[in-house]
């Protein structure tokens, strides 16, 4: 995102600490792929952790951004041209970075090829992969051509292959403190807030450190974003609390676990930090219409989102089932490793690698040719 | 057809853990993994208060919602309804452990048998190390490998794979009882066809009431427990007072 001087020190300085962190997430593939998931915060009752956590985060922002891109590409809104290949080029780099942070849950690569070598039609888990796989190869041809029935293909896979993920939680009978039917809703939900997030507060990074700031004719539009964020966030807040209210009055014993991350500061970041503090920073038209207000309320609600998909995960996994419960505590504990941290960090610097790649030798900002058509 | 079943006689079983530990050995299992396993609960108040044990593995359920959700199909159903695992499909996404409400499905999170591939002596100079003990007496990887489990599934499992219990298929298909059945000093485990109204199995079930862990959720396990383990009896009172 800072590459238009090429040779200045904030540039080099930016690519260093992207290589350093790529550098470092791959000897931690290494580690995986040698030593085995014995190196992550895992058990056999939390058997998904961090890294699982930044798929669904990644997979969802990637999402969020290929609905932003369909405002203008599908749904034909032309103000909204100036981001939709930045959205569709970030959403490329989110899913990859995702699917990088799913090899390394799983721990190997090879892994992929049973996907399609033996599949299981009745499993969502497998449908997800297929959609997720299907989704990218119609973003990666977007980008090139923004043919309409491309744009549309791209878009029907975002919110089918985003829900079915919701589902695959909402599946769990055994755990409904995934939330069941809840969930794929809540998915599309909040990847279209993370989505929304990741567009403003890239582009306004861009600009800031590129172009030496945002160029008038495109602040309108950034204020349109501002609003269309800031009532995101007020619809995601309100399902936010319905989930809270439900969790907190169930009585089935699997909801012990919510209960106990209602009261733990993942939730509480969540809560105020990633959707009470943004959302009241875009309520305020005065805030609203400045940078830093669009910036921060962005970052933290990205931040807030992160640590959502962790929040979500956890419930479902904090209280051991049958015998997994024999000498453990009655509700487990789960810190992350290092190595999960470099799992994160490894798939955060290639998606940002790539976003800067694609903002230094490609047109982002070039109108897509086919979406006023 | 053939229907295997489980019962597990609450009044005979002792609590000694026999079947852990046979179903150990017979399967190869390494350190953390239980196949066979238990749930212990104390009920009552001090000083009135019970100890309960209840033997688990793998319910075989019908309605199996791991089978359902493996994406590769690595979890499947094989003869006799026993729900089988293959290491050589599972992509270690754990959604299987995810689906079963009985928390019965194990990863490896590592190579297994980390303690017998050890090339150190236990004491310096003094003992053998792991390796040269397994070496010694021919074991694979472990001392005590048991071939047979090779028959229908790698001897050990790698890593990055689930694994568990699997009725002992390589024992039924040679008419032999699942080792736990075999290793059961108590005979409180009682392994049959539910589809044969003549089986021993069938009989226990039509002579007690059984019942079976989270029947609501109509995953129809294929372990049943009849009975209690309870000796003792208590004064007969009108209502407590």
């Amino acid at each position: 995102m800072v590459e238009a001087k090429k040779a200045s020190p904030l540039y080099i300085g930016w690519i260093t600490a992207l290589g350093i962190a790529i550098l470092a997430g791959l000897f931690t593939t290494y580690r995986i792929f040698t030593v085995g998931h014995v190196i992550f915060g895992a058990t056999n009752v939390v058997f998904w952790t961090l890294p699982l956590a930044a798929y669904i985060f990644f997979a969802l922002t990637s999402t969020g951004l290929a609905f932003v891109a369909s405002i203008p590409l599908v749904f034909g809104i032309k103000r909204y041209e100036p981001v939709a290949k930045r959205a569709v080029l970030l959403a490329i780099a989110a899913l990859i970075a995702a699917f990088i942070s799913l090899v390394l849950e799983l721990g190997s690569p090879w892994n992929m090829i049973k996907y399609l070598t033996s599949p299981n039609l009745t499993s969502t888990l497998w449908w997800m992969g297929v959609l997720y796989g299907l989704y990218l190869v119609f973003l990666v041809v977007t980008f090139w051509r923004m043919g309409k029935a491309l744009c549309i293909l791209a878009f029907l896979f975002a919110i089918a292959a985003s829900s079915t993920l919701g589902a695959t939680f909402g599946l769990t009978e055994s755990r409904p403190a995934f939330f069941g039917g809840f969930m794929p809703v809540y998915f599309l939900l909040t990847a279209l807030l993370g989505g929304l997030a990741a567009i403003v507060l890239v582009s306004l990074a861009y600009y800031h450190f590129a172009r030496g700031g945002l160029p008038e004719e495109q602040a309108p539009l950034f204020n349109e974003l501002g609003k269309m964020f800031g009532l995101v966030i007020g619809i995601v807040l309100l399902f936010f609390v319905w989930r809270t209210i439900v969790g907190l009055s169930a009585t089935y014993p699997e909801f012990v676990a919510f209960k106990h991350i209602v009261g733990s500061w993942p939730y509480h970041f969540e809560l105020w930090l990633g959707l009470v503090i943004p959302l009241l920073l875009m309520a305020i038209p005065s805030v609203r219409a400045t940078i830093w207000g669009k910036v921060v309320a962005s970052a933290l609600v990205l931040l807030g989102m992160f640590a959502g998909r962790m929040e979500s995960l956890l419930a479902g996994q904090l209280i051991p089932t049958g015998p997994m419960a024999l000498g453990v505590l009655e509700i487990v504990t789960y810190a992350p490793t290092i190595w999960e941290w470099l799992v994160v960090a490894f798939a955060l610097a290639v998606m940002l690698l790539l976003y800067t790649l694609g903002e230094q030798y490609l047109k982002l900002e070039a109108a897509p040719k086919t979406a006023s058509k | 057809m053939t229907t295997y079943a489980m019962v597990i006689d609450l009044q005979r079983c002792v609590g000694c853990g026999a079947c852990i530990i046979a179903c150990k050995n017979e399967n190869n299992l390494q350190e953390g993994v239980f196949w066979a396993y238990r749930i212990n609960r104390t009920v009552g108040r001090f000083p009135n208060v019970r100890y309960d044990f209840i033997p688990t593995l793998c319910n075989h359920c019908a309605n199996a919602p791991c089978v359902k959700g493996c994406p590769t199909r690595a979890m499947h159903k094989s003869i006799g309804g026993i729900t089988m695992h293959d290491p050589t499909k599972c992509i270690g996404c754990r959604y299987c452990m995810a689906r079963c409400p009985y928390g019965v499905i194990y990863f490896n999170w590592e190579k297994p048998h980390k303690f017998w591939r050890d090339v150190k002596p236990i004491i310096k100079d003094t003992t053998s190390s792991p390796l040269e003990v397994t070496r010694e007496v021919r074991g694979k990887v472990i001392p005590y490998y048991n071939p047979e489990r090779e028959e229908t599934l790698p001897g050990i499992r790698p890593k990055g794979v689930v694994e568990k219990c699997t009725f002992c298929d390589h024992r039924i298909r040679k008419g032999k009882l699942p080792y736990c059945v075999e290793a059961c000093p108590a005979n409180a485990r009682i392994f049959g066809d539910l589809d044969d109204p003549n089986s021993e199995v069938n009989k226990i079930l039509g002579r007690y009431k059984p019942f079976r862990l989270k029947e609501e959720l109509g995953t129809e396990p294929k372990i049943y427990y009849v009975r209690s383990f309870n000796p003792g009896t208590y004064e007969k009172t009108k209502g407590g007072l």
